[in-house]
């Protein structure tokens, strides 16, 4: 008889630990730039308000993170089925945490409001195709990294357990967050739900 | 006995009845409303954030408005008029309530009013008029919402936005503020670079950009918005309005909040660096107690943006104007002018919605175009916008509610306007809504005095109540605070306001 508990190449346990990995830095970001707003949001009106974005914030969060999820579920379907599944999940990992950490470095050049120094400037300006060279400076180290990450978790079963470990560790954090996720929710339909009533 | 319709008057009818439809549709409501008192239609175009400081009506130095300056040689100009509040959510609901934020208890951002006011608005007031009402502002828009039931030509905000935000009005329609809130800091990269949002903000981002592309060559300060993407034009929404007015029923009451000059001030290109180079320097005032820190170079920058805002709004209030000229609607129509609040661009302080109350964030404009006027009249005596409410009333004869706080404006109202009126503004944005007021400014305007009474904020700890006595007829930029040296003056004063308080708290306490 045939069973429907797998998607094509992946156990439920498999998708929602790719699902709790997509969520951790999606939330992680969001708690660091909700944190930093909470007392202008606060001064501007009052803590209930305050606490009213956050919980928005958190549904925007778990949104995001249901559609990056489903991309990332999407390019997991072109790995190799022969491959295991705990290896296929831990490269899909390491490509999304890169990925990550790319944009959050995107974001983090205007949150610390680091300037390019004027050297690097006229470095740049210099090779006459600024962008281009911009590019190839921040995408060699990801691009080397992402490389060597993946080539290890090819060849070593070791490299695929620890990063099994790490992501598990990162899963269990998320849960968490999944939770305030959930209260969040209920922030929000109260919220709603007070404002008809008022 | 019913008369039988021959052949001959039958094809005669049948003609007409051809010819008429052929009438253009605002001739025909025209026809057809009877010209009077009773019938006459109301229009209230509100500018938000419009300080009459800035405009050349009440003799700023720059042409910001020179269109409104001509057009008000067939209106009542009021020079001394004063808004409720300080920003929009006090200002628009005494506008709407015809009493002061003591009583209507809209205060906090995006609070509604009071329950009872409901049925105490200028909608509920006129059951014969078609009643319709849109604002790009959604501070504005939650008392249309309150007020809907009396509004059957309610429009919410996102008809006249470009790239309206559907997804949060739609599910979020109770809580707008906070969703928009969070919405913008999930979402919002352009100015700041980074959002809560990793992903979608990227790509919302390149979404937006690709679909204001086209009209961004108009406006090049970036096109004019609320809320981080909801991008309006006004040109957009004066020509949604002149279709509305023309193909309703009459007689008509509409109140039009739009959001121009409001920040940010991204001007159309036509009026793009108007005055950038006109050498203009406002005086220079001492820092505020409630000073932003903001330098005067900064908010001399900021006032050019503002000025030149000002006049897009000139240039399309204009094109109204002319329309409703061109289709005789302003001969049974009384258009109002007017603004929630004004602007601050001295004394370190920037915007609105400080607890500081000088002219130029109080004092807003009121021109009344009257039906069948051919000249223009002067009104010095203060006024505020409390008293729109009750000119209505007055102007459809009927009474003034006993809730109304206001009086009938001059020249219309049937006494002589009181030069000893007790004229108040009142900012408590950080009460709570059923709290007596603790920390709040409040501004007593009489005869040629103003004192500006300042209590409870946290700037003030260590140094007591600030109290301002200002000579507005002598002193109208508000240079010398006579306080100290008119004390008597001052204090007699400060006792009316004290007594106020005391009558308005007492609900509350």
């Amino acid at each position: 008889m045939a069973t429907y508990d797998k998607f094509p190449g992946y156990s439920k346990q498999a998708m929602w630990s790719l699902f709790l990995i997509v969520a951790f830095p999606i939330h992680v970001w969001a708690f660091i730039l909700y944190f930093r707003d909470i007392t202008w949001i606060t001064e501007r009106t009052n803590y209930w308000n305050a606490i009213g974005v956050g919980a928005y914030a958190l549904l925007f969060a778990l949104l995001e993170s249901i559609v990056v999820f489903m991309i990332v579920f999407l390019f997991g379907l072109l790995f190799p089925k022969r491959w295991p599944e705990e290896k296929r999940i831990a490269l899909l990992g390491i490509f999304y945490m890169l990925i990550a950490l790319m944009a959050i470095t995107g974001q983090l050049y205007f949150l610390l409001g680091a300037p390019f120094q004027e050297m690097t400037t006229r470095l740049l300006a210099a090779t006459g195709h600024p962008v281009r060279a911009l590019y190839v400076i921040t995408l060699t180290p990801i691009a080397l990294l992402a490389m060597v990450s993946v080539y290890m978790v090819i060849k070593s079963p070791k490299a695929t357990q620890f990063v099994k470990k790490i992501f598990e560790r990162l899963s269990l954090l998320t849960s968490i967050y999944i939770v305030f996720d959930i209260i969040g929710i209920f922030i929000v339909i109260f919220r709603n739900i007070q404002n008809i009533l008022k | 006995m019913k008369k039988q319709l021959n052949r001959r008057e039958f094809l005669k009818m049948a003609g007409l009845f051809s010819l008429s439809l052929s009438i253009p549709q605002p001739l025909s409501t025209s026809i057809l409303s009877t010209p009077g008192d009773t019938v006459k239609n109301i229009l209230i175009v509100v500018f938000d954030a419009l300080s009459a400081y800035n405009m050349s009506l009440y003799g700023y130095p720059r042409k910001t408005m020179p269109n409104l300056d001509r057009l008000a040689r067939r209106a009542v100009v009021y020079n001394n008029h004063f808004a409720g509040g300080t920003y929009t959510t006090p200002g628009a609901a005494s506008l709407l309530t015809g009493t002061l934020p003591w009583t209507h208890r809209a205060f906090n951002l995006n609070e509604t009013t009071e329950k009872s006011f409901v049925q105490k608005n200028i909608f509920h007031i006129l059951p014969n008029h078609y009643r319709m009402a849109y604002t790009h502002n959604p501070l504005a828009d939650t008392f249309l919402r309150q007020f809907q039931k009396d509004i059957p030509g309610y429009f919410p905000l996102e008809k006249l936005y470009l790239i309206g935000n559907r997804f949060l009005n739609f599910f979020f329609l109770n809580d707008p503020d906070t969703a928009h809130l969070a919405w913008s800091r999930m979402m919002k990269k352009k100015e700041e670079g980074h959002a809560y949002s990793l992903f979608l903000s990227f790509l919302y981002d390149k979404y937006i950009k690709y679909k204001t592309e086209r009209i961004q060559a108009d406006f090049p300060r970036g096109l004019p918005f609320i809320n981080v993407d909801n991008y309006y034009k006004l040109e957009d929404a004066i020509d949604w309005l002149e279709n509305r007015i023309t193909n309703i029923q009459q007689p008509f009451l509409g109140y039009f909040h739009f959001l121009p000059p409001h920040r940010p001030y991204n001007t159309r290109k036509d009026c793009y660096r108007k005055f950038a180079m006109d050498n203009y320097r406002p005086d220079k005032k001492p820092e505020h107690i409630f000073t932003m820190h903001k330098s005067q170079y900064y908010l001399n920058i900021q006032r050019n943006q503002y000025d030149e805002y000002i006049l897009y709004v000139d240039e399309e209030f204009n094109r109204l104007y002319e329309y409703m000229d061109k289709l005789g609607l302003l001969e049974n129509t009384w258009l109002i002018f007017t603004s929630d609040h004004g602007e601050m661009f001295e004394r370190g302080i920037f915007q609105h919605g400080t607890p500081a109350l000088h002219q130029p964030v109080v004092r807003i404009p009121l021109v009344i175009f009257e039906p069948g006027r051919t000249t223009r009249e002067d009104i010095y005596a203060p006024t505020s916008a409390i008293d729109v409410l009750p000119t209505l009333t007055h102007w459809f004869n009927q009474p003034i509610p006993a809730w109304c706080e206001g009086s009938v404006l001059p020249p219309y109202s049937p006494i002589k306007p009181n030069p000893n009126r007790d004229l108040f503004t009142v900012e408590p944005r950080y009460n709570g809504k059923y709290s007596p007021f603790e920390l709040a400014s409040v501004m007593l305007v009489k005869d040629q005095y103003k004192l500006s009474y300042y209590y409870g904020y946290k700037e003030l700890k260590g140094i007591g109540d600030l109290i301002e006595l200002y000579d507005i007829q002598n002193d109208p930029e508000e240079m010398i605070n006579l306080y100290p040296s008119k004390k008597d003056i001052g204090d007699e004063l400060l006792n009316i306001v004290k007594a106020k308080l005391v009558e308005v708290n007492a609900p509350y306490a």
